[in-house]
């Protein structure tokens, strides 16, 4: 029996129905999917713009953030308004709220609070702080960004010489053009600032005297340098990383640091003592006794992107030599002790020698030369006792031409923080 | 009685019909395929590169950074999973250094199967007091 011709129709009906469904389900699928692959193209592009504005803007940071570190210390604040990047790779201004001079009591830090801070600051009596506002631009949008700028080393800042003793004596040559003394209250001929401005006090963390609020001490990171640091590399036959002994007298010392060593950045803690090591050079040699590590030699190098720093906080090391007429590669050397330490070479023609020094305790410092020949120190001393010339020969210090390389590993104390300003 | 059917025409016609779409469809989506790859390399190389950037200006050696990225770096030709990085040498003004960085990286494959590739190019600049 055949089934009535309306079943038929209802069963071709449904099965139509079925099939327009299915290509119903099938188009929106299919057209969701292209959507999802039309949004992802979409992504593409739009991160490709993303990349480009991130690029930007952290180049624009990059160099408010050098102009910053560049002006500041010299207090050029002129330029410090409205400066514009030249590139398209990184667009902005610089701009300050007012003109008045940037280390003025109106942006000092607040005595009372001073002593959480450094306790130095080439412009002022005590640290700095400054907001510095600027907007950057990432090609399409700028965006409102500040700075914050607190105090620096001086030797960093280019000030080569920085005398903190206010009952100190020292004598010189020929000082460098940008130097602070703050024993008489005088300074360099680039000083910025009046002598109102003289950092006569410097806030100290030691002792005062009775004589003065200020003992010319002075708080540095180098005690830390020293006591945290463990690089220091004892001679062995097989790796010294230059550092070499040679037998003094009994249980006297000297450490000799040549430049064997290439790496760019290497730092010797002098120990006050060394125990327990076979000396394997010079005529005598002592086992198994504490020899006191009474110089140290360093021999001069013509290595130009080599940075070596020596940290010593003990009373043994009295003598600092310096072997050699030029030495190029930078030297940084960090003293945390009391006993007199005389720094004097072995030459006897004029020498050039890449030196930075910081003498953070009451430790006078002797400077001897040979008669009729000049020791050119390239980088500065900061010191807080006394500083001597012995002998007829002469020194001067002249400012490290790049003083961005000392900025990697001094006593830097200027500090520079930057951050989107909340708006 | 008369009972209704399809007639060989409509059958051909839908049939058709039905093979277009199926076809356009697979069209589609290969071409949609190929794309989804060319996004997703190109994604991946702007991302390698924006990488680059941020440890060139975190003061990276430029030598130094295709060691610390995890991908495959070559010096002349880029494969699909391969970049070529490089850099200008650097100029310094006003105490700002600068170099230009250079990345080629594949972006997908032709229908013929060749290799596609990007070069994207990118003026980075860094304080030279870090």
């Amino acid at each position: 029996m055949k089934p009535p011709a309306a079943i038929i129709r209802q069963l071709e009906g449904s099965l139509m129905v079925m099939a327009l469904l299915v290509v119903v389900v099938g188009a929106i699928i299919l057209s969701g999917w292209a959507q999802l692959l039309a949004t992802r193209a979409r992504f593409a592009d739009a991160a490709d713009d993303g990349q480009a504005r991130r690029v930007t803007l952290e180049n624009a940071r990059a160099y408010a953030r050098q102009y910053i570190l560049t002006n500041m210390p010299s207090g050029t604040v002129p330029g410090l308004t409205n400066s514009s990047f030249p590139t398209p790779w990184g667009t902005g201004t610089i701009t300050i709220s007012n003109s008045v001079p940037l280390w003025t009591s109106a942006y000092r830090m607040p005595d009372s609070t001073s002593t959480n801070f450094n306790p130095f600051s080439p412009m002022e009596r005590l640290g700095f702080y400054v907001t510095i506002h600027a907007s950057l631009t990432d090609g399409t949008n700028s965006y409102p960004w500040t700075f914050l700028v607190r105090s620096r080393s001086p030797i960093a800042a280019g000030y080569g010489y920085v005398l903190h003793n206010t009952n100190a004596t020292y004598s010189a040559t020929n000082l460098p053009a940008n130097y602070i003394d703050f024993r008489s209250g005088t300074n360099g001929t680039n000083f910025v600032g009046t002598s109102t401005n003289m950092p006569q006090v410097p806030l100290t963390s030691a002792t005062a005297s009775s004589t003065s609020s200020y003992n010319g001490s002075f708080q540095l990171p180098a005690s830390t340098i020293v006591t945290a640091d463990t690089s220091f590399v004892y001679p062995s036959s097989t790796n010294n990383y230059g550092v070499i002994t040679n037998t003094l007298t009994t249980n006297s010392i000297e450490i000799v640091i040549d430049t064997t060593s290439t790496n760019p950045i290497l730092r010797y803690t002098v120990p006050d003592t060394i125990t327990n090591r076979t000396l394997t050079n010079g005529t005598n040699r002592y086992t198994n006794l504490t020899h006191r590590v009474v110089t140290a030699r360093i021999q001069s190098s013509a290595n130009t992107n080599t940075f070596h720093i020596i940290a010593t906080n003990g009373n043994n090391l009295t003598n600092l030599v310096l072997c050699g007429l030029t030495n190029t590669r930078k030297i940084y050397f960090y003293r945390s002790a009391s006993a007199n330490l005389t720094l004097s070479t072995t030459n006897t023609a004029d020498a050039t020698w890449n030196l930075g020094m910081t003498m953070s305790s009451n430790s006078p410092l002797s400077i001897s030369y040979n008669a009729s020949h000049t020791l050119t120190i390239i980088g500065g001393i900061r010191a807080s006792a006394p500083i001597t010339k012995v002998g007829t020969g002469s020194w001067t210090i002249s400012q490290d031409p790049s003083p961005g390389t000392l900025d990697d590993v001094g006593d830097r104390i200027m500090w520079l923080e930057d951050y989107p300003t909340p708006q | 009685m008369k009972t209704s059917a399809y007639s060989l025409i409509e059958v051909l016609i839908a049939g058709a019909v039905l093979a277009v779409g199926i076809s356009a469809a697979a069209l589609l989506a290969n071409s949609m395929l190929i794309q989804q790859d060319a996004n997703t390399d190109l994604t991946r190389g702007l991302n390698v590169q924006e990488r680059v950037a941020k440890l060139y200006h975190l003061g990276l050696a430029t030598n130094a950074i295709t060691n610390v990225l995890p991908e495959t770096f070559s010096n002349s030709v880029a494969g699909p999973d391969k970049f070529v990085l490089s850099f200008s040498a650097a100029a310094t003004n006003n105490g700002i250094e600068s170099v230009t960085n250079t990345l080629i990286f594949s972006v997908g494959l032709q229908r013929d199967g060749t290799v596609v590739y990007r070069t994207n190019t990118a003026t980075l600049y860094r304080e030279t007091t870090r």
